[in-house]
């Protein structure tokens, strides 16, 4: 007992140690958060050319003319607009002189039509006007044009604002009165299916890089002279577990800075909408205003769904199932590391086989959030082979505690039968070298 | 009463039997040689000793009690596959590959470093393996086989891949572990190699033990009475010579004489033929010599 618990410690440390495991653990996570913070920050700054732009209106659209009489145009996003008169061909050879960027002509053509509904406008420039650019003129124009059109058609404006304000929600309830919310419990099941499949994978080829660097390093028999195959095979998935563990709570515990981190940042900025829509101009529209605070109530909505959930329960069952799924497929992965041999290329097809079901899985686990009370759910959260990704994505659909009850008795008989097997593949496959070895000799191996 | 004792061992793989009823005996205190050639089963056989591998039928016993996992401490093992985790630390393997085999963490530093001063290696403690060259990691290797004081040390192929000094230096320390009390097991096909080591061998050939004994004896009872004359001045005409010549040269002449010659009867006989003798020296047969002889046999069945 004491050797496996060295062996644990040597497979854990020597991996955590490691200036790889820093990396991946710490810095990278840090990294895509800085890269993130940047881009949210270059939203904010966004400092983009300013620039001057002629108008030629020609539709009266695009200005409106003030009390006294006078015609006057208010500046969009980064562009500074002047109203310009006269014949285009004249306007389009001065707007250079006049130290201008571009002439933008709005043509007078028939916008009080309703039943046109595509117009077109011209931008003479040598320099491009840019997308952000584009989508302004756009949006403003589409909305002038809205607005004459209900004006003329005379529909009281106060009457639309409330009705563009007209939400609706569907408060799914269970028979025994629980809250469910698809959307939320897709989203929720997906992370986590994902989540389970990412940890498979990743520490399931961990454990078997681990099984063929002690196979081609040759130091195995040296090893195996003090403790037996099932033993070093068992203290290696042990160990690297321990490392997926511990990259967990790494990454929770930086999961929770830039939670409180983003919570000051946005809670700095939140209240001002014209800092998180980055133009006063465009934040100074109601329809903007509308945006935030519905950003606002669908967080609060979130929040409060996630709450209703049993968090302990789902938190319990998702560790349940890390540690069941990882270990049913650690040992197949070590089966086949054992068998492979200096020709580290054999391994993809014997990989094959245990990347099957886990692709399997990850695809029938999409399908099932979508259909969580189908046969194909229930049966695959009670096969040991795809439960591991099924189950945890299920609980958010709080499916019935015999399901869950049986599903766990099941990963535990089959991660016991998965590592008694890939035991018995290991003894014979590790002390093998120099002979390519096939999935059905190693077949033969477990049956032995 | 014999330190090893392999009873009637018998391992199959599939339809091959790697070992075929082999029995073996190893007094303490000896140097004891399995010969054969690659695919012999001599490495099935040290894998059922260092219960790696169970047999299928037969017993080993250690120091009078039956052999198991829990007394691998008795046993230092460099199999012929041997290496090291390459990104550990020096010390941090040996101490490792030390702990697995029963030492506390104290003892096992203690002799680590007792070793690592012995080879004049103290200061690559914290050395990473993977900086270290072959030779270097060779003595890593032996230190890692021996920390822990084994009453028996298996070693195979232990002279394959060496350097010339690395050879001296582990031949050395072979026989100083003996006279501090350890039994010796080697394995090689190399037979020329082990010859002056070993005291005793057993020949391995498909499986099968096909010869024994005490390796001064066994040159003794295969030797074909050859021997070999240095001498200088004329050759006489050899009449009534109580042997035949097999060759003969300027200086040197080499005869046959038959199973009871006395060879002081060659000697006086060359003497009264008026030759000066710078030489005389019996050619006994090489292990690998005795082993064709043995196998052909069998091969040819």
């Amino acid at each position: 007992m004491n050797k496996i618990l060295l062996i644990i410690a040597r497979e854990y440390l020597t991996r955590v140690k490691k200036r790889s495991f820093l990396i991946t653990t710490i810095l990278a996570p840090i990294g895509m958060m800085l890269l993130f913070a940047m881009q949210i920050f270059i939203l904010l700054l966004d400092t983009g050319d300013v620039k001057k732009i002629m108008v030629k209106d020609d539709s009266g659209l695009f200005s409106h003319t003030t009390v006294s009489g006078q015609k006057k145009i208010r500046d969009l996003g980064n562009m500074q607009f002047t109203l310009a008169e006269g014949d285009l061909e004249k306007l389009s050879a001065q707007y250079r002189e006049k130290q201008m960027d571009g002439l933008l002509y709005i043509p007078n053509n028939h916008y009080h039509d309703n039943q046109k509904s595509s117009f077109e406008l011209q931008y003479i420039s040598d320099q491009p006007l840019g997308i952000t650019n584009v989508s302004i003129i756009n949006r403003k124009l589409s909305k002038e044009i809205r607005n004459a059109r209900l004006q003329a058609a005379e529909i009281d404006q106060e009457l639309l604002q409330r009705l563009d304000k007209i939400k609706i929600n569907i408060l799914e309830r269970a028979v025994d009165g629980k809250e469910v919310n698809s959307g939320l419990a897709f989203g929720f099941g997906m992370g986590v299916g994902f989540l389970m499949y990412f940890i498979i994978i990743v520490y399931g080829t961990m454990v078997m890089k681990g099984v063929m660097e002690e196979k081609t390093n040759r130091i195995v028999e040296v090893i195996l002279s003090s403790v037996r195959p099932f033993q070093l095979m068992l203290g290696k998935i042990i160990g690297i577990g321990a490392v997926g563990i511990t990259q967990f709570v790494i990454w929770i515990f930086l999961a929770l800075i830039l939670y409180t981190g983003m919570g000051l940042l946005l809670a700095g900025y939140l209240p001002n909408p014209e800092a998180l829509s980055g133009s006063p101009m465009m934040g100074a529209s109601p329809a903007q205003n509308i945006d935030v605070e519905e950003m606002q109530f669908k967080m609060q909505m979130v929040l409060d769904r996630i709450g209703s959930f049993n968090l302990p329960l789902l938190i319990g069952v998702f560790i349940f199932y890390f540690l069941g799924g990882y270990l049913l497929y650690a040992a197949l992965f070590a089966a086949v590391g054992s068998a492979v041999g200096d020709d580290s290329s054999d391994s993809q097809a014997l990989v094959f086989p245990i990347t099957i079901p886990i692709m399997l899985s990850f695809f029938i686990m999409m399908y099932v959030v979508n259909q969580p009370n189908s046969p194909l759910a229930f049966w695959s959260s009670i096969f040991p082979l795809s439960s591991p990704l099924i189950m945890p994505a299920l609980m958010p659909f709080s499916p019935p505690w015999w399901q869950l009850l049986l599903s766990m008795v099941m990963l535990i008989i089959g991660f016991m039968f998965t590592t008694a097997l890939a035991a018995k593949i290991y003894r014979t496959g590790i002390l093998m070298w120099g002979k390519k070895i096939t999935l059905r000799e190693m077949l033969k191996w477990a049956m032995r | 009463m014999s330190f090893l004792l392999l009873n009637n061992i018998v391992k199959t793989f599939d339809k091959t039997t790697a070992v075929d009823h082999v029995s073996i005996e190893v007094q303490p205190q000896r140097i004891y040689g399995m010969l054969g050639p690659n695919g012999a089963g001599k490495t099935t056989l040290i894998r059922i000793i260092t219960s790696i591998l169970l047999p299928d039928s037969g017993t080993v016993m250690l120091d009078g009690e039956p052999m198991n996992i829990s007394r691998t401490r008795l046993i230092g093992y460099m199999p012929e596959e041997r290496g090291l985790y390459k990104k550990m630390k020096v010390g941090e393997e040996l101490m490792y590959l030390a702990r697995l085999r029963g030492l506390t963490k104290t003892e096992a530093k203690e002799k680590i470093l007792s070793w690592m001063q012995r080879f004049d290696i103290a200061d690559w403690w914290d050395k990473r393996v993977e900086e270290l060259s072959k030779g270097m990691q060779q003595k890593i290797q032996f230190i890692s086989t021996v920390v822990h004081q084994p009453r028996l040390i298996i070693l195979d192929e232990p002279f394959s891949g060496l350097d010339p000094i690395n050879t001296n230096l582990i031949r050395s320390e072979i026989y100083r572990l003996k006279a501090e009390g350890a039994t010796i097991l080697f394995s090689t096909h190399r037979m020329e190699q082990v010859e002056e080591i070993c005291e005793e061998i057993a020949l391995i050939h498909q499986g099968k033990k096909v010869l024994e004994g005490d390796v001064h004896q066994l040159k003794q009872q295969f030797k074909k009475h050859i021997f070999q004359i240095g001498f200088s001045g004329a050759l006489p005409t050899f009449e009534q010579a109580p042997f035949s010549i097999i060759s003969q040269s300027e200086r040197e002449l080499s005869i046959q004489a038959t199973a009871d010659t006395n060879p002081n009867a060659i000697l006086s006989y060359l003497i009264d033929q008026g030759m000066t003798i710078n030489a005389f020296n019996e050619l006994l047969p090489s292990l690998n010599e005795i082993f064709i002889t043995q196998v052909s046999p069998i091969s040819n069945e």
